[in-house]
């Protein structure tokens, strides 16, 4: 109820700001009346809401433009995305996940504002952390759509449950991360055996997560893994000793030290059971991405927030990884200019801040980094306070892999199902990791 | 006279067959000659077609994936047809008697045929749930340990052969049952007086006297088996490690999530011909002289 | 004496068999009514409990305010009723032709119509996608309607039951000066009431289950069917079960309801097609 009404009130004092400064006067001029269509993956509750209250707001800024909101379900968006604009009946504008952005620009399907959108695209370039939207695709950099947020990998933990096992808060700061064994040492500490000789709590969860999300990614960075070559045409050193050490160490957390829960629905994309169980105190702590926050926040649980446990690598400072969804426009578009002004709307921070209050995202603008506009969005109601450690760790981040390869479904796919009989079949670490890479390069080659 | 019918009625019958013919000739007879077409090249939706030949059919049977999703096909069809026609079977000749409360279980058989497959598979992977699943909690009450259903590369399938013989025994029970009452009673009061009682007199008397009946439920059972999807859809993905995954799925994604058309519609057509051999097969092995379409 | 004391002992274990089956059939029902009375905190306790701690029977109105559930219950019945209309009166329509009709090339043109109910429809899975696509009717629930009205196993059904009506009735009103179509409409349709009943019936069951087509076919949350947003609601509210089963339970009840109404009809059609299938 209190979350609510604040929104509420931020809405409304938002909705005041852009009546007293926005450019209405600058559009009031005559123009004929352009219907835009809008296209995004169907969201939480909230999210819906705050997206349909920002298309609410920039209607209002400019009375000639109708958006129409139209949501598809996630699991298909992108192919019934793809097939839409290949089809003539796109939308204008869409949001798309990082991962897709290769397979999109190779199609053919996304206008390049490189050029139209020059001014914009400068300062938007300068301000913004800017990172799947722009392709080097001729030697020259592309701009393709504008980037809305930033999710990392992150571990929310329960704190009643860590001070009831009397195991320390995670880590927040880069140089006091747990190392691995200090980790499996502390979640060993968290679960607990029922009389029946079942486990009735779990230490953490999730780590089998599927390949395109984050966990795998950002285990394998941080041991100095590098599965790709500079332009990620080809896989290669798939099967070296530190791929085989991350994933032999995530699966010990089920296997051989019982920390881990049996995930639920290994074949689904989804990893709302582990989500569940972590929010319904059966384990101590999940590692997923940052996104995550928003759903956990409202589940009333007492959640803080850590880093991944370090592998001992020497210079990993480098190793952590956000991804971004983007906002393109149709290349087949009747409106370019309108459907710009929408995707330009959509990734200010008036857009912007009311989504990263509630903790789904990261900002995605530089200044909002910055000391003295943190307040703007940190929700001190959602945030944990610790997690003001983790700002710049998520300003200088990196691209995940994924984000910057071309057939991603079918890698991930692929990935996956390698992954899966490692985990729970008994296929080899070795078999698994060639496996993986010659069937990447099948598919890249 | 004939003749003169012949031609009256012709016109008459083109006004009556036109919307079916051209209906079919749109959404059966085009797209059938068009999926062959598309399985003998590469497309992907989007560019022009090209024309590769019978790669895509040799390229299944050596597709570890694809073999995989084959093998498990087939042993879903061969466990779950006759698991699902023997139960189904006894318990027709179960509900064939002067018993009371034919009614209700008549329509407590019937309940799961009649809902979706997609609400069942939601309900079943919830039961299916290894921590808190009511099956693992009966077989923990019984000394048992928990089963990980879906997670487990060697329990996947059964999960989903469970989830299908559950649903399918009302559908097979109710044309056993319809079959059986087309004996007359008089076959039974004879095969009595022979001296031939109970199992014996099942077999051999009733079984060959429904033979019609025995063919069609298990040729249906068969189409639909290798047809699986929904189930496999919902409650694993296919998953883990493709241990659950089937024919179709695979051909909706290599469809719709790979864009490789050509390579799915080869899936399809080599699913078709299966399926067409099953059923010569069944055909053939009942050598059956009554059962005719016609 | 002793064939009397078999009969009864047959007779009990036959009951005993029955009841444990249909304990097992309807245990994943009663135990989804359960659930959907549940809160999370109720649905992940262990044990698990028939009662949670309380009733929450705000599920269902949840159900409505979650998803657009009166939405896709529209969709679907807009497509359920206009597929078995369609289908009713193209198969009679034809399976007239097919029976009483004589024009040549009836047993060619009828065996055609054969060999189609032996394709599986997942061969012209992809065609039929291109032909969405090119008509511009993707998105929209003519895609779910259009390839479904013509139904050859439902013409071949027709055909066999009309068979069963005696030609002499059309033939004397033939010679009162009545049309083929009046023969279709006066005579025959009336008379193959029972059959048209039982098409219905399976026609509703099998586009109101309907799954692959609806996914395929459809993008938006508005043009969304029963099924294909239930799938949807496993991924985006997977953890809340007790919303989830209340869901299907309310898609399951109009079906069920239209069952118990129909009870005897189904068994009737289930034998009839399936002795003559």
């Amino acid at each position: 109820m209190k979350k609510r009404s604040i929104s509420l009130l931020l809405t409304a004092s938002m909705l005041l700001t852009a009546a007293l400064t926005g450019p209405v006067t600058a559009y009031a001029e005559e123009h004929d009346p352009v219907t835009l269509t809008f296209w995004g993956w169907t969201a939480s509750d909230f999210e819906s809401k705050a997206i349909q209250n920002g298309l609410d707001e920039f209607q209002a800024m400019y009375p000639y433009i109708t958006v129409e909101y139209m949501t598809v379900p996630s699991a298909d968006y992108h192919t019934k995305l793809k097939t839409a604009l290949a089809s003539g009946s796109g939308p204008d504008v869409f949001y798309l996940d990082a991962t897709q952005v290769n397979d999109f620009v190779s199609a053919d399907l996304i206008l390049d504002i490189t050029d139209i959108a020059a001014d914009f695209t400068a300062t938007m370039t300068d301000a913004s952390l800017q990172k799947v939207s722009m392709k080097g695709a001729d030697g020259e950099t592309h701009v393709y759509g504008l980037d809305i947020c930033n999710v990392g990998p992150v571990i929310f933990y329960n704190k009643d449950l860590f001070e009831a096992a009397g195991v320390d808060p995670m880590p927040t700061k880069w140089d006091e991360r747990w190392t691995w064994e200090e980790f499996v040492e502390n979640m060993q500490k968290l679960t607990v055996k029922g009389d029946d000789g079942s486990t009735s709590q779990y230490g953490t969860c999730n780590w089998e997560e599927g390949y395109y999300l984050y966990v795998l990614q950002e285990c394998l960075d941080l041991n100095g893994a590098n599965w790709y070559n500079e332009d990620f045409t080809a896989a290669q050193n798939v099967d070296s000793e530190e791929s085989k050490e991350v994933i032999e160490n995530i699966k010990a957390l089920r296997t051989e030290y019982g920390v881990a829960p049996d995930p639920n629905a290994a074949g689904s994309d989804t990893s709302n059971s582990p989500t569940a169980m972590f929010l319904t105190g059966q384990v101590a702590s999940i590692a997923i991405g940052s996104y995550a926050l928003q759903e956990i926040a409202q589940s009333g649980l007492n959640y803080g927030v850590g880093l991944f446990p370090t592998f001992g690598r020497e210079g990993d400072e480098d190793a952590f990884m956000v991804s971004a969804d983007m906002k393109a426009i149709n290349k087949e578009s009747e409106h370019p200019e309108e459907a710009l002004l929408l995707a330009e709307y959509m990734s200010s921070p008036e857009f912007g801040i009311p989504i990263y209050q509630t903790g789904l995202w990261m900002p995605n603008q530089k200044s909002l980094y910055e000391e003295e506009n943190i307040s703007q969005w940190f929700n001190e109601e959602i945030y944990p306070e610790e997690w003001k450690d983790l700002i710049p760790i998520f300003l200088n981040a990196k691209d995940k892999p994924t984000d910057k390869l071309s057939h991603v479904t079918s890698i991930n796919d692929a990935v996956d199902e390698e992954m899966q009989a490692f985990y729970y079949a008994d296929q080899d670490a070795d078999t698994t990791l060639q496996n993986i890479e010659n069937r990447i390069n099948e598919i890249l080659g | 006279m004939k003749a003169k019918k012949l031609k009256k009625d012709g016109r008459w019958a083109i006004l009556f067959l036109a919307p079916a013919i051209i209906g079919l000739a749109i959404f059966t007879l085009y797209p059938l000659i068009e999926s062959l077409h598309i399985s003998f090249t590469e497309w992907d939706l989007f560019s022009p077609k090209k024309f590769i030949g019978v790669n895509n059919y040799v390229k299944f049977f050596h597709d570890a994936t694809g073999l995989k999703v084959f093998k498990n096909t087939i042993v879903f069809t061969l466990v779950v047809v006759p698991l699902q026609l023997v139960t189904t079977f006894f318990l027709a000749v179960a509900l064939n008697q002067k018993i009371r409360g034919v009614r209700f279980f008549r329509g407590a058989y019937f309940l799961p045929t009649i809902a979706s497959m997609v609400s069942i598979s939601i309900v079943w992977q919830w039961l299916f749930n290894t921590d808190f699943g009511i099956i693992n909690y009966v077989i923990k009450l019984l000394g048992g340990s928990a089963v990980n259903w879906l997670t487990n590369p060697k329990t996947s399938l059964w999960a989903i052969i469970i989830v299908s013989c559950w649903k399918g025994t009302g559908y097979h029970m109710m044309i056993f049952l319809a079959g059986l009452q087309s004996v007359p009673s008089t076959y039974y009061e004879a095969a009595e007086l022979d001296g031939c009682t109970g199992f014996s007199r099942l077999i051999r008397i009733v079984l060959p006297l429904i033979k019609p009946t025995v063919l069609y439920s298990s040729i249906t059972c068969v189409i639909n088996s290798m047809q699986v999807f929904d189930q496999v859809m919902i409650i694993t993905g296919g998953g883990p490690a493709r241990s659950s995954s089937v024919m179709v799925q695979y051909l909706y994604e290599n469809a719709f999530d790979y864009y490789k058309m050509g390579y799915a519609s080869a899936i399809g057509w080599i699913m078709a011909i299966f399926i067409f051999v099953l059923s010569v097969i069944q055909f053939k092995a009942m050598d059956n002289s009554d059962f005719s379409i016609e | 004496m002793s064939r009397k004391l078999k009969q009864r002992i047959v007779k009990t274990v036959s009951v005993v068999i029955l009841l444990i089956g249909a304990f097992i059939i309807l245990i994943p029902f009663i135990w989804m009514v359960s659930t959907s009375f549940k809160g999370i905190g109720d649905v992940f306790k262990y044990p698990p409990k028939f009662f949670g701690s309380e009733i929450k029977w705000q599920n269902y109105p949840a159900v409505f305010e979650t998803i657009n559930f009166w939405g896709m219950i529209k969709n679907t019945v807009i497509v359920t009723i206009v597929v078995a209309v369609g289908q009713l009166l193209t198969s009679s329509m034809a399976g007239f032709a097919f029976s009483y009709l004589e024009f040549r090339g009836r047993e060619f043109l009828f065996r055609f119509f054969l060999f189609a109910i032996m394709i599986p429809f997942h061969v012209m899975l992809i065609p039929t996608f291109v032909i969405m696509r090119n008509l511009k009717l993707l998105n929209s629930l003519w895609a779910l309607i259009l390839p479904c009205i013509i139904s050859p196993l439902s013409i071949f059904m027709m055909r066999q039951s009309f068979l069963s009506v005696p030609r002499s009735l059309g033939e004397a009103a033939a010679i009162d000066g009545c049309t083929p179509f009046g023969i279709w409409w006066r005579i025959f349709l009336p008379l193959s009431k029972p059959t048209l009943a039982t098409l219905a019936i399976f026609s509703f069951m099998q586009t109101w289950n309907d799954f692959i087509r609806p996914l395929i076919f459809l993008n938006s949350n508005k043009k969304m069917t029963l099924t294909l947003g239930l799938y949807n609601m496993i991924g985006n509210f997977a953890t809340d079960w007790g919303l989830m089963m209340a869901a299907v339970i309310l898609s399951i009840l109009p079906v069920f309801v239209f069952y118990l109404a129909l009870q005897d009809f189904f068994v009737e059609g289930i034998a009839l097609t399936g002795l003559k299938g």
